[in-house]
């Protein structure tokens, strides 16, 4: 029997290495067409393209409209004050006009008790152009009622997060210095001192989401969109 | 050789090119969300991640993952996806808008069990329970809402979750959980049968805004969306009172009415429980210092010191007294038996008066035939529950690590040289007027 030649050997495994790959697409696009349109809407989305409304495809036109600026924030008229009215009328009263405008009346006409950072996210450009978030939070594994953890992460190929260890005298300063930040992202919960609450979701400094409690009657906002349960 | 070895990486290769964690060819409808409610009823135990092998003798795939609350309530959800080749879809916590899914090709190289495994622990190094408020949202109060499945998370302040496993018969959750893992703690998840104390749960936010309570899975197209927008999205639960959370809950969610002696036996177990699985973890810490006779920094302090089991015990215990004091005060106790009642007499000398001034005159607790729960703490130290509960509400039980057995059990109230000499932190105290 001849020996088979190292060219006959690598047709071969082109043959079957092509072969697999057309299984493999027949599979995902013919075989599983429903799949492939869930996968599709799963896929990542690029690091400076962040869509708020989850999925890709709007439900309806009004969603087009309120769909991203440059920042990736929601825009449109929505009904912040015609909800406002309805969950805080007193509030309404005084012309209050955006979510920030709300905010920023509250912690002076009200007065914040208490401020709590729950969360905050650095998106980081490094010099070399490689990326990382860094996180702080409330920490889970631990007594503690106020004690934060700060985590840090890389990101792989398609944007998902990859937890770096860190040394021993890293701090949130020290990670920061690490490149430059594209965006940063804070979750924080604000006691007033009457009593009630405002959630607030902020991306580099603007109001994002908004839960205020006003003794019972929850207005809750992504951007201007709002609603009042009664 | 070399052509062997090219062949067989060319042939490796083309079989793992954008390998998924696991493939999902099922979509989550009503009939796969009621098998996920029986496989968490039926599969879902404290040994899921402790036990080698599975009932059916095969080698446990999930063996020795170290889960903490977050975690566990994760890995149900998503070991159940995988096994039911259904997709698991998360908001990504480190960045908003963006999500992590089972679709992800970072581990193409491994075997697919070995990308579960390592999914579960990118899920475990990125999740917390702050992230668990972008993927669930608050629901109804009702059977088919509150079910198998779901969760219940607190707010910020004490930042825990738990699975539910069952909601019983009785309309009271049947919980599987995790606390905090230290360095020593088992596989075992742990599991209760009863309410956890609403004041707790709710601490510093009674509100959907403070996202706890009972809550479920959004489906995929909900995530990075207004919570509120989700389908079944309910804020029922923050309207009922406070004071009255627990029963008023119980009662809708109840198909039978638990007879009061079921209600204090169960109320019972769950104190019991609490006090002897204090007994492992008290023995790691002491342990620990005998190995290690210094001060500690806060990350080692932290992860030997009981302030939130602590607290947990006496709501328990605290638990029982309001109820047995309750069916007392309506029927005199006529449905009680002769035995359960000198049981509890003995924990609740003064179950007429507040239980600071019980306390205050409580003597010390010998065991005797009414004792339950006879728990040995140290080698020939052994205590009735009875006795426990009148350590710790007289604030003797110490939850500071550095302390030795006869502090950390309330034998004595003078705290250990080294206790006395060291740093400390987050202490607890039993707050017995406010109860």
């Amino acid at each position: 029997m001849n020996e088979t030649s190292l060219k006959t050997w690598i047709l071969w495994a082109g043959a079957l290495f092509v072969l697999s790959l057309s299984v493999d697409y027949f599979f995902l696009h013919f075989l599983f067409e429903d799949k492939t349109a869930t996968q599709a809407q799963h896929l990542p989305l690029p690091e400076d393209a962040v869509n708020l409304h989850g999925p890709p495809e709007p439900e309806n036109p009004k969603q087009i409209a309120e769909t991203n600026n440059d920042n990736g924030l929601a825009t449109g008229d929505g009904n912040f004050l015609a909800t406002l009215k309805k969950c805080a009328p007193e509030i309404a009263a005084q012309a209050i006009a955006t979510p920030e405008a709300l905010v920023e009346y509250l912690q002076k006409s009200i007065g914040a008790k208490k401020e709590d950072i729950t969360l905050e996210n650095y998106h980081l450009t490094l010099p070399d152009g490689s990326l990382r978030r860094v996180q702080v939070l409330i920490a889970d594994k631990t007594n503690s009622k106020e004690k934060k953890e700060l985590r840090l992460f890389a990101v792989d190929s398609e944007g998902h997060p990859d937890r770096l260890p860190l040394k021993d005298n890293e701090t949130l300063d020290s990670l920061l210095k690490l490149g430059k930040v594209d965006r940063h992202e804070v979750k924080s919960e604000i006691q007033l001192q009457d009593g009630s609450y405002i959630l607030l979701e902020k991306y580099d400094n603007r109001v994002f989401e908004i839960q205020y409690n006003n003794r019972g009657k929850v207005l809750s906002c992504r951007y201007t969109q709002c609603q009042c349960p009664s | 050789m070399a052509r062997s070895i090219l062949f067989a990486l060319l042939i490796c290769f083309s079989g793992s090119v954008n390998a998924a964690v696991w493939q999902d060819v099922n979509k989550w409808t009503d009939s796969f969300e009621n098998k996920y409610e029986e496989w968490v009823r039926k599969s879902w135990h404290v040994g899921f991640f402790s036990e080698a092998k599975l009932p059916n003798g095969q080698s446990n795939p999930y063996y020795k993952l170290h889960v903490d609350c977050a975690d566990t309530v994760y890995s149900m959800r998503i070991i159940f996806a995988y096994e039911n080749k259904l997709p698991f879809v998360m908001q990504d916590p480190t960045a908003a808008g963006r999500t992590i899914s089972n679709q992800m090709t970072r581990w193409d190289q491994l075997d697919e069990i070995s990308r579960v495994r390592k999914f579960l622990l990118m899920v475990y190094n990125t999740g917390s329970t702050r992230s668990l408020p972008n993927d669930t949202y608050p629901v109804s109060i009702s059977r088919k809402t509150i079910r198998s499945g779901g969760l219940i998370a607190t707010t910020k302040t004490n930042h825990h979750s738990w699975t539910i496993k069952e909601i019983l018969p009785i309309g009271v959750p049947y919980l599987v959980y995790n606390s905090v893992v230290g360095s020593n703690s088992g596989y075992t998840l742990q599991e209760r049968k009863s309410w956890p104390n609403p004041a707790w749960v709710f601490e510093g936010n009674y509100s959907a805004s403070g996202h706890a309570g009972f809550r479920y899975w959004r489906p995929a197209a909900y995530l990075n969306r207004p919570v509120w927008e989700v389908p079944g999205y309910s804020e029922e639960q923050f309207k009922i009172p406070l004071k009255n959370w627990a029963r008023t809950v119980q009662k809708k969610l109840a198909l039978t009415q638990e007879n009061d002696m079921q209600l204090l036996e169960r109320l019972l177990q769950t104190s019991c429980q609490g006090f002897k699985d204090r007994v492992t973890t008290v023995r790691e810490a002491v342990d620990f210092v005998s190995a290690n006779p210094r001060c500690m920094d806060y990350a080692t302090y932290d992860n030997y010191s009981t302030p939130n089991r602590d607290n947990r015990i006496f709501d328990d215990t605290m638990a029982v007294r309001r109820a047995y004091a309750e069916i007392l005060q309506i029927n005199n106790g006529k449905d009680l038996s002769d035995d359960i009642k000198d049981k509890l007499n003995k924990i609740f000398p003064q179950i007429e008066n507040s239980a600071a001034s019980e306390n205050r005159k409580m003597p010390v607790q010998k065991i005797t035939n009414d004792s339950i729960c006879v728990t040995e703490y140290a080698a020939g130290r052994s205590i009735d529950l009875a006795e426990f509960k009148r350590r710790l509400f007289s604030g003797a039980v110490s939850n500071n690590p550095l302390d030795g057995y006869i502090q950390r059990w309330g034998e004595t109230k003078t705290p250990s040289k080294l206790a006395s000499n060291c740093p400390s932190w987050d202490p607890w105290k039993p707050d017995l007027d406010t109860n």
